[in-house]
């Protein structure tokens, strides 16, 4: 989750405003986040999958457009997915090139006073001003190709003035130091494993055999640097996922359960066949199970990368937990009665309600259970030591048996 | 309730740009409490609440947005015929669970109940004697009984 509130607003005041409609495009309309887990209604109408699952569970129609809608006709949207990862991936620097360029200097300014020059230059040379301190990622993607190519350039060069050698063993060319240090324990290694050398380097090298003078030939065909390769080979990832993404259903979907014939101990059984916890009343416990239901067919019918089954259980604990600490404020566990009597409560409770957002006092948390935390660690070390003699008396044990047969 | 906190950072910005053709005048949370809010909203113009400012009070329940937000006039200061005088409760279909939806937002509230001021529904009404005028077309008796409880002392601060 955001530590920070993203809005759409943020860009309102950037250099390029109309980018709130993008990012106002890509929230939910029930949560206002970025949509997790999309997936797509009949009505062509896209939610999380979590928030409309949760929603359609009161009400069957579709919030946006109120034609009816059911659970069952939801379809997840890989690619919507991939694309506000992307975006989300981006948009930290985006608003940071965006936001700081408008604050320092007005673009239009600067095209206005070099209008004779190429406007698509003028752009690259403004963008790259401010990202250069800001971050260079950024720089190398919105960069125009001309610019690409000349940083190619210059790097090439420099390398070109490093003396090359053949390697005698796989007959490719590398700097010679790089070569007498270690390229040749490897090629030998490698040899010898029946393998050969990683083929990014094998690629490098051949380039160079082709071209010895490599300034014209790169203009041509630039290779990527290191640093763009790591660029590409990421944003491919999320192009990548998509291509591979397909519906798979490895995992039945939960049937919805018709709790009100069912008796207390038929629920039971039927949350322990799931591995949940039984505790709680007939409510809690129907509660439980619906909510874990809507986890596992979002997760196992609509996400693009399922989780596994313990960390859904997790998040319903936490669901649970968030969930009894505001409706029910007084029940009273064994924690909190000690610190009522020790502490008159009131400190306690406000600090417990504040555990799970960023307001969360952490310092008078700790200061709070000091006692309780140097009990805690103080009963671990000594559990720490007794299972160690407890080893050893065992081996020791063991060594004597040995020894005596 | 993350959701609510980014709903507010989006009417403070909506507030600064001054949007007063909308009708709301101020909307923000009672105390820093996000659950509970005052609103000012102004009556629209061409309806006898043009001039008049009125408050209201909206309280969120734990499962916003899934649930509708509860909105009420202060008590004692709306003549109109889908608002209980006494108590201030608003009668409009989309404050029912029924008809809510999660997509809308407090503006969006707000801007129905103003868009309600202009045009009551006799046909569900909560203030009886309103309701009865409007539904024999006495839109002159409507605009002068309105304007009589404009006049009212505990609407004073308003003429």
């Amino acid at each position: 989750m955001n530590q920070r509130l993203t809005d759409a607003s943020d860009f309102a005041q950037s250099a390029v405003p109309q980018l709130t409609q993008l990012d106002k495009l890509l929230r939910c309309h029930i949560c206002k986040e970025f949509l997790r887990v999309p997936v797509l209604t009949p009505c062509g109408h896209t939610f999380c999958s979590l928030c409309i699952r949760q929603y359609l569970r009161q009400d069957s129609k579709c919030p946006l457009c109120l034609n009816e809608l059911r659970e069952s006709s939801l379809r997840s949207e890989f690619l919507i997915n991939e694309v506000i990862e992307v975006y989300k991936s981006l948009r930290p620097n985006l608003l940071n090139v965006l936001v700081t360029k408008s604050q320092t200097e007005s673009p239009l300014i600067e095209l206005g006073s070099h209008s004779d020059e190429d406007d698509d230059i003028k752009i690259v040379g403004a963008r790259e001003k401010p990202s250069s301190s800001a971050s260079s990622s950024l720089s190398l993607r919105v960069s125009k190709p001309p610019a690409r190519a000349q940083s190619l350039l210059k790097n090439q060069a420099g390398k070109a003035k490093q003396k090359m050698a053949q390697c005698p063993i796989c007959e490719q060319f590398y700097p010679i130091e790089a070569l007498e240090r270690t390229h040749l324990d490897e090629c030998l290694t490698m040899q010898s494993l029946g393998s050969h050398p990683r083929p990014a380097e094998k690629e490098n090298s051949h380039a160079r055999k082709a071209s010895p003078l490599p300034v014209p030939q790169k203009r041509a065909a630039p290779k990527p640097e290191p640093s763009q390769c790591h660029e590409e080979s990421e944003s491919n990832l999320h192009v990548d996922k998509y291509l591979n993404s397909a519906a798979t259903v490895d995992r039945q979907r939960l049937p919805k359960v018709n709790f009100t014939s069912m008796s207390v101990s038929q629920i039971r059984q039927k949350l322990a066949s799931l591995g949940l916890p039984v505790s709680g009343t007939r409510q809690n416990m129907i509660a439980r199970y619906d909510h874990y239901e809507m986890l596992w067919n979002s997760n196992f019918c609509d996400a693009i990368e399922p989780v596994d089954e313990t960390e859904l259980k997790r998040q319903l604990l936490s669901w649970e937990a968030s969930r009894n600490s505001s409706n029910a404020f007084g029940s009273v566990n064994s924690i909190s009665f000690i610190m009522k009597r020790a502490n008159g409560g009131k400190s306690y409770q406000k600090l417990l309600s504040d555990f799970k957002n960023d307001k969360f006092d952490r310092r008078s948390w700790i200061s709070l259970f000091h006692q309780e935390f140097k009990e805690l660690v103080r009963e671990a070390r000594r559990k720490l030591v007794n299972k160690r003699s407890a080893q050893a008396l065992t081996a020791n044990g063991e060594e004597a048996f040995q020894s005596s047969a | 309730m993350s959701r609510i906190a980014k709903e507010y950072k989006k009417i403070v910005q909506f507030l600064s740009q001054d949007h007063q053709e909308l009708g709301v005048v101020s909307l923000e949370p009672i105390e820093g409490d996000l659950s509970r809010w005052n609103a000012v909203i102004s009556g629209p113009s061409e309806t006898p609440y043009a001039g008049h400012r009125f408050k209201l009070s909206l309280s969120l329940q734990e499962d916003y947005p899934l649930s509708p937000p509860r909105v009420t006039f202060e008590p004692g200061t709306m003549p109109h015929c889908n608002v209980d005088f006494q108590t201030g409760e608003i009668c409009l279909d989309i404050l029912t669970r029924d008809h809510w939806s999660p997509a809308w937002d407090l503006l969006h509230v707000l801007e129905a109940v103003v868009q309600l001021l202009g045009d009551p529904v006799p046909e569900s009404p909560l203030n009886i004697d309103i309701a009865n005028i409007l539904k024999v077309g006495d839109t002159l008796a409507y605009w002068d009984l309105i304007n009589y409880y404009m006049c009212l002392p505990c609407l004073v601060d308003d003429c």
